[in-house]
Order: structure tokens, then sequence, then C-alpha cells
């Protein structure tokens, strides 16, 4: 029953994801999604429980079906990388941020996706890391200059 | 010269006057092609703060790329000289051939 619906759900134009129901013997799972298709938008909300009984059957709200119920572990998104580190880093100005964090996080984004275009992961990972390491030098390279700016500004300086 | 107008002047490093020199002679770059074009003398961890210090000068100015369809995470930036920079940059070249420190380009 559950396993013949498949919404489909698209993110950014990129990927594709089913989801699928799945069950026990005296209960099925549905998955819930919302899906707007005039924003291209997807929210998943949760999944609903069907409880199978001789009386009769009953939907259960999808907090209790969670509860008594887990899912099965969602399909991850691939999020591209620095989307994590990008909100560490927000404890720096916002002029920081903008014009040296952010266009390193860019470009170790678009350096990547460009690998995951070609099909080339083992370098789509080494760029992840790669940018990282830059990305600290960076935060190093701007203590720095900002301690020697600071010095220069004294009358020692 | 007194001390007051040396302070005046601008005096770019080397670094500093590699960038003017790539930005004025290819118009508007990303960070990475003017590491990629400097041959190893610009670094990837250091330019964005370098060019961060040149914008604060008023040597160059920098805007966001705008995204295209497709394209996923940040924006990239986009840097150019200013009129100030170019100045800079001419003045720097010509007083590096009048005592021979700066090969001609």
């Amino acid at each position: 029953m559950a396993k013949d619906k498949k919404p489909a759900i698209i993110i950014d134009g990129l990927d594709v994801i089913h989801f699928s129901g799945h069950g026990g013997e005296d209960h099925a799972l549905d998955h819930i999604v919302k899906v707007s298709s005039e924003l291209g938008e997807a929210r998943y909300v949760g999944i609903q429980v069907k409880h199978r009984r001789r009386s009769g059957s009953y939907y259960a709200a999808p907090e209790q079906a969670i509860h008594h119920s887990p899912p099965r572990p969602a399909p991850q998104l691939l999020l591209p990388p620095g989307t994590r580190l990008r909100s560490w880093l927000s404890f720096f100005s916002e002029r920081s941020c903008r014009r040296i964090f952010d266009p390193i996080i860019a470009d170790m984004q678009h350096e990547w996706q460009a690998a995951h275009e070609a099909g080339n992961l083992s370098r789509a990972r080494w760029v992840h890391i790669f940018c990282t390491f830059h990305l600290l030098a960076a935060l190093i390279a701007n203590w720095l200059f900002s301690i020697w700016e600071a010095w220069k500004k004294t009358k020692l300086g | 010269m007194d001390e007051k107008t040396k302070e005046r002047l601008p005096v770019p490093s080397q670094k500093e006057a590699l960038i003017l020199r790539m930005l004025a002679g290819n118009g508007e770059l990303f960070g990475l092609q003017m590491v990629e074009r400097s041959e190893g003398d610009l670094r990837r961890g250091t330019v964005y703060v370098t060019l961060d210090r040149m914008e604060d000068k008023g040597y160059i100015t920098s805007r966001q790329e705008e995204k295209l369809p497709g394209a996923i995470g940040l924006p990239r930036r986009l840097y150019k000289v200013t009129g100030l920079g170019q100045r800079v940059l001419h003045a720097w070249e010509t007083y590096g051939q009048a005592v021979c420190l700066v090969p001609a380009h």
C-alpha cells in the first residue's frame, strides 16, 4: 500500500529523491512530503502510521508515529562544503566574513561543484580538505596583519 | 621631500603591485584566477587578506558575481582596479624604472 507511493522531491534542480513507505506485519508507514510546485520547494513533514486492526483502521499523529516507529534513515542531502564552516566563522566581523572568508568558501564550493559535475569525487574530497587548510591560513594571516597594523599605529611602529 | 609628504605617498608591496598589474591588464578577475596567473607568487590562503587591505586603501573595488542558474553555494567576488590603483601602479613602475629596481613591463 504505502510502498506504492513514491513522491519525488526536487531540490535546487539538482537532486531527485524518492521516499518510499515501509511497514511491518501490523502497520504500514506513509512518508508525508509537502511539495510546492510553484516555488520548487519541498518539506519533509514526517511519517504517518496506519494501524491495521480487525475493528478498523486509524491514522496516528506524525509525532506519535515517529515516537513509536522510528523511520528508516532519511536520504542524506549533499551540502556543498563550507556550509557548516561558514556558520562557525560568524563570530568574526561581518566585514572579515564578507571580504576574506566568504570568497575562499565560494572558491571551494565552485571547484567542488566542478569536480562533482565531472564525476571526479576524489578531486572533490581533495578540494574540500585543501581549501579548509587555506581558510585556516587566511584566518591566521588576517590575525597577523591586524596585529602588524595595530603595532604600526603605535609610537614604536 | 619632507616627512609628511613621504607618509602620504602610497607605496604598494610586491604582491600589491603584482595584483594591480594583473587587474590593470585584465579588467575584472576572481581571486583564484589571480592565484593561477601569478604562477606561485600569490597564495590561495593569503590572497584575500591582501585584496581586503588593498580595498581598504582604495586601490581596488570588488563586487559579487551574478549567480548563474544551477550554481550552488556562495557567489564569488570579482575585483577591479580603481583610478587611484592605476595611478599608484603607474607611479610605482615609473619610480622603479628610474632607479632600476623594477624591470620594465
